[in-house]
């Protein structure tokens, strides 16, 4: 069985992201890490395979050449070969899902292993507009995957608002990780030696050909407003009273 | 290959250096950064949590820990891997240490185990003795310690009493003596114990379960509860030949694994460093006094800055060497039969430059704890923060592997003996500064092109004052400068300042010159380093010259001929850019950036 696992760059979610004087990002002193969820995915393909299953893991990324570490890492965790689509603008959910679907046309991975979102944009679409795309199921906000002992489906418990959810898919589907699926290992230094041999693939993304989407602009990034001091109020009456008439919140 | 910066150990006293080829942190590759993050988030989610049980001497705790360590491969870092280890460069175990420093407790048991108990047999070592041992050292199978000191022999290391003596059927030998301060004790399977064999200091590894075997108590200690400190006392233990390394070569043995020692070390201080420099800014900016965070008020921002700049002093200076170490270790073939002679060669190499981040690093470490502690007032003397055992912690770095004075000693002896080995011409190099002070009138204040060129000058000015003082003090009848340990100290201190001075200046030129994002912060970390360190080499050059005229009364620094030497010296403590602004200034990146800006 294959699982595809997309990676995304993203600012470490620990460190302070600035913006320059021009309104744009300050790289000056970000650390970039692979998307949190898509480290819970990556983590959840590895431990399927060690539990028994004859697994092939491939990461994927659509990004510049800087994303290659990323997909180091990837590699270093436990991925068997990692693939890069080169391209230089920053793509919107949309672009993706279809850089994805025609990866995955290719690849005919059983599994699309995903985040089910990227903590920078918090999009929150990739998955499931992939798996329209491909026309399979999809099982997103998972924090439990079984496979069935044949292979054929899944079966994934979902986080949803009412509580928690399962159902099962046949395969192919598409699975997007929730952040209680797993707790991510460290990754071991043997394991980052070896990863210097493993196979990464760098492709131009023009070769995909995929159709024109609706672009996606960006107007203008700001950052938060700083967030004032807290008080202390004395009581609850008085707690209410400052929701409802000062943050005006109920 | 990395390239060697330096022609070779003490090198920096006879050239400027070549910014473009010098290694620093900037310079990691993704694998290396991969590899620190590894380390730093064993350190903050697994090591951490347990701190107050380390704290409590919870040795199995500690055991395991190590034990994990192993199964990520940190502990085989410097094992090479026909050893089964990752054979990893300096610079890459330079910032492993880096990332376990901020518990030291957990620091100071990794590197004793995978640095001065391990480089022994790795240097020393047979083929079949570094194949039965190391294996077992680089995955935390077993757990190593190195058996030195003795209650009568610390400093004096090699006065040591413990006997080794040949059994007559020649298949063993019987050890018999007592270790002290042994640290990894009480869960170390291996011991690299140093006796006398007649009077050749021998290396032995001396397994746990050896009959005769046994250990005192834990030590009380200031600080570093978490570590096994204890006596391990040898009754007549028989050891096979097997287990002896190279007979007679045990000095060497301990030295060169104490030269990497003190190099990994302190290496851990950069990591140290960074920790309390995140603390102290974290508190400064919450705590409010006067109507204001403590971090806007001056005398704080003043530490805050001091702090950043040793680190930055530091760290370049520990790359640097990271750097020097790979060039001559990368090329050893460990399984070769002639590896000793390599590894030996090698490890003595850099042992100037290891001694001086020594001293630095510990002192470092020494003040900033302190001022973590008065930064945080009343709350640093509780338990409530870590900075409290910071202090006590680092307090063993000016003591351990080689106290300071010793290590300052040794700075000024090793530049001295290469000297008259004819591989390190200092002497003649401060013959011609002499020279060149006595001819010239040097301007007081020098046109210098910008802030960086100020850097660059300070640096040039403090290695000729090195040079000088190397010369003269050797020059003159009636002064021996071992018995003058007080100038070979102030010798020491000057030649410590430059080359902190020369690192720092090659680390900014080389992130101007790569037009590096961070230069503008480097830039100003560097200035406050070179103010810092001219003063310190000023303070120092003035109390060996003063000390020296009055022993050789027939000179007088501060006239004929030497009219250039007060110029130099007025240089190094005149400075047209205000301490208090450049202080300020990098104190707005450290708030701003919440800890070390670089
Ligand atoms: C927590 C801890 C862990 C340790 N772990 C180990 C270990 O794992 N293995 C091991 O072998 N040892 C270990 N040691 C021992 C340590 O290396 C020694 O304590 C150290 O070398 C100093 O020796 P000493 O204590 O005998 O001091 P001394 O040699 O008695 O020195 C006392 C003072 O006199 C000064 N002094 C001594 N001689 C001179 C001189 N010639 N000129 C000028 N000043 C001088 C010293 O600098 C020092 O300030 C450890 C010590 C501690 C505290």
């Amino acid at each position: 069985m294959k699982i595809l696992v997309p990676i995304k760059r993203v600012p470490d979610p620990y460190g302070r992201v600035r913006l320059t004087p021009g309104g744009h990002v300050d790289e000056t002193d970000i650390k970039w890490v692979i998307n949190p969820f898509d480290e819970i995915a990556l983590e959840e393909a590895i431990r399927l395979r060690e539990a028994g299953h004859d697994i092939e893991i491939l990461a994927v990324a659509i990004g510049t050449t800087a994303w290659e570490e990323q997909l180091r890492t990837a590699l270093a965790m436990g991925a068997d070969r990692a693939l890069l689509i080169q391209q230089e603008a920053p793509a919107d959910p949309g672009r993706i899902s279809h850089y994805l679907a025609a990866i995955a046309r290719q690849e005919q991975p059983q599994i699309i292993l995903m985040g089910k979102q990227a903590i920078d944009d918090d999009c929150n679409q990739t998955g499931q507009r992939l798996a329209a795309l491909l026309q399979i199921p999809q099982a997103t906000f998972a924090s439990r995957i079984e496979l069935t002992p044949d292979g054929t489906c899944a079966r994934v418990t979902r986080e949803v608002d009412t509580g928690r959810e399962t159902i099962e898919v046949t395969l192919p589907a598409v699975i997007t990780a929730d952040l209680r699926l797993n707790e991510p290992r460290y990754v071991a230094l043997p394991a980052i030696i070896k990863a210097r041999s493993k196979p990464l693939l760098r492709i131009d993304a023009a070769q995909l050909q995929i159709p024109p989407t609706a672009p996606v602009t960006t107007l203008r990034l700001e950052t938060p407003p700083p967030r004032r001091a807290g008080r202390r109020v004395g009581s609850v009456d008085e707690l209410i009273t400052a929701l409802r008439e000062e943050a005006r919140v109920i | 290959m990395p390239e060697t910066l330096s022609p070779a150990g003490g090198g920096f006293l006879l050239e400027p250096g070549d910014p473009l080829r010098t290694f620093s942190p900037e310079d990691f590759t993704a694998e290396q950064r991969l590899i620190g993050q590894t380390a730093e988030e064993f350190l903050r989610n697994t090591v951490l949590p347990q701190v107050p049980r380390i704290e409590q001497g919870d040795h199995a705790l500690m055991h395991r820990l190590m034990q994990q360590a192993g199964t990520l491969g940190l502990l085989g870092a410097d094992v090479p891997e026909v050893y089964g280890g990752l054979g990893l460069p300096q610079t890459t175990t330079a910032l492993i240490a880096e990332k376990l420093n901020p518990q030291q407790s957990f620091a100071l048991t990794h590197e004793a185990h995978t640095v001065i108990a391990t480089l022994p047999l790795l240097f020393f070592g047979t083929h079949e003795q570094k194949q039965r041992y190391l294996p077992r050292l680089a995955s935390g199978e077993w757990i190593a310690s190195f058996a030195l000191s003795e209650a009568g022999s610390g400093s004096d290391a090699l006065a040591l009493q413990t006997r080794a003596v040949l059994s007559p059927d020649g298949t063993h030998y019987r050890l018999t003596g007592e270790k002290m301060w042994i640290t990894n004790a009480a869960f170390a399977q291996l011991f690299t114990v140093f006796a006398r064999v007649d009077d050749r200091v021998t290396a032995f590894l001396v397994e746990r379960d050896f009959p005769g075997v046994s250990f005192g108590k834990e030590e009380h200690k200031l600080g570093m509860h978490g570590t096994s400190t204890r006596r391990v006392i040898l009754d007549n233990v028989p050891v096979p030949v097997e287990n002896a390394l190279e007979v007679g070569k045990g000095h060497y043995a301990a030295l060169c694994a104490l030269n990497l020692g003190r190099f990994k070390l302190e290496a851990g201080t950069v990591g140290g460093l960074k920790y309390l420099l995140e603390v102290c800014t974290t508190y400064a900016q919450q705590r409010r006094t006067f109507g204001k965070p403590i971090a806007q008020h001056g005398l704080i921002q003043h530490k805050l800055a001091t702090l950043c700049a040793q680190t930055f002093a530091l760290e370049s200076m520990i790359y640097r060497l990271a750097q020097d170490l790979d060039s001559v270790l990368a090329p050893i073939v460990p399984d070769a039969p002639d590896a000793p002679a390599h590894y030996h060669r090698a490890a003595e190499e850099f042992a100037i430059e290891c001694n001086i981040v020594k001293v630095l690093g510990s002192e470092a470490y020494s003040h900033a704890a302190d001022e973590a502690i008065q930064i945080h007032g009343g709350y640093g003397y509780t338990e409530e923060f870590p900075v409290a055992r910071a202090w006590r912690d680092q307090r063993l770095l000016r003591i351990g592997e080689g106290a300071n004075e010793i290590v300052r000693i040794a700075i000024v002896n090793q530049i001295l003996r290469r000297d008259r080995a004819g591989r390190l011409t200092v002497r003649d190099a401060g013959q011609k500064a002499a020279q060149a002070l006595a001819s010239t009138t040097l301007p007081a204040s020098p046109l210098y092109a910008d802030a960086l060129d100020v850097i660059r000058g300070l640096a040039e000015d403090v290695r000729q004052l090195a040079l000088l003082l190397l010369f003269q003090a050797t020059e003159q009848p009636g002064t021996d400068l071992q018995e003058m340990q007080e100038i070979a100290g102030a010798i020491a201190d000057v030649i410590c300042a430059a080359y902190a001075l020369q690192s720092v200046h090659l680390r900014c030129q080389k992130l101007r010159t790569r037009e590096h994002p961070r230069y503008p912060v480097a830039l100003l970390a560097g200035q406050v380093v070179a103010q810092d360190c001219a003063r310190a080499a000023h303070t120092a050059a003035g109390y060996a010259l003063d000390s020296l005229s009055e022993l050789v009364d027939t000179i007088d620094w501060w006239n004929e001929p030497f009219t250039g030497l007060s110029a130099l010296l007025d240089r190094l403590d005149r400075f047209d850019e205000s301490p208090l602004r450049l202080r300020r200034e990098l104190t707005a990146h450290v708030l701003e950036r919440g800890g070390y800006p670089l």
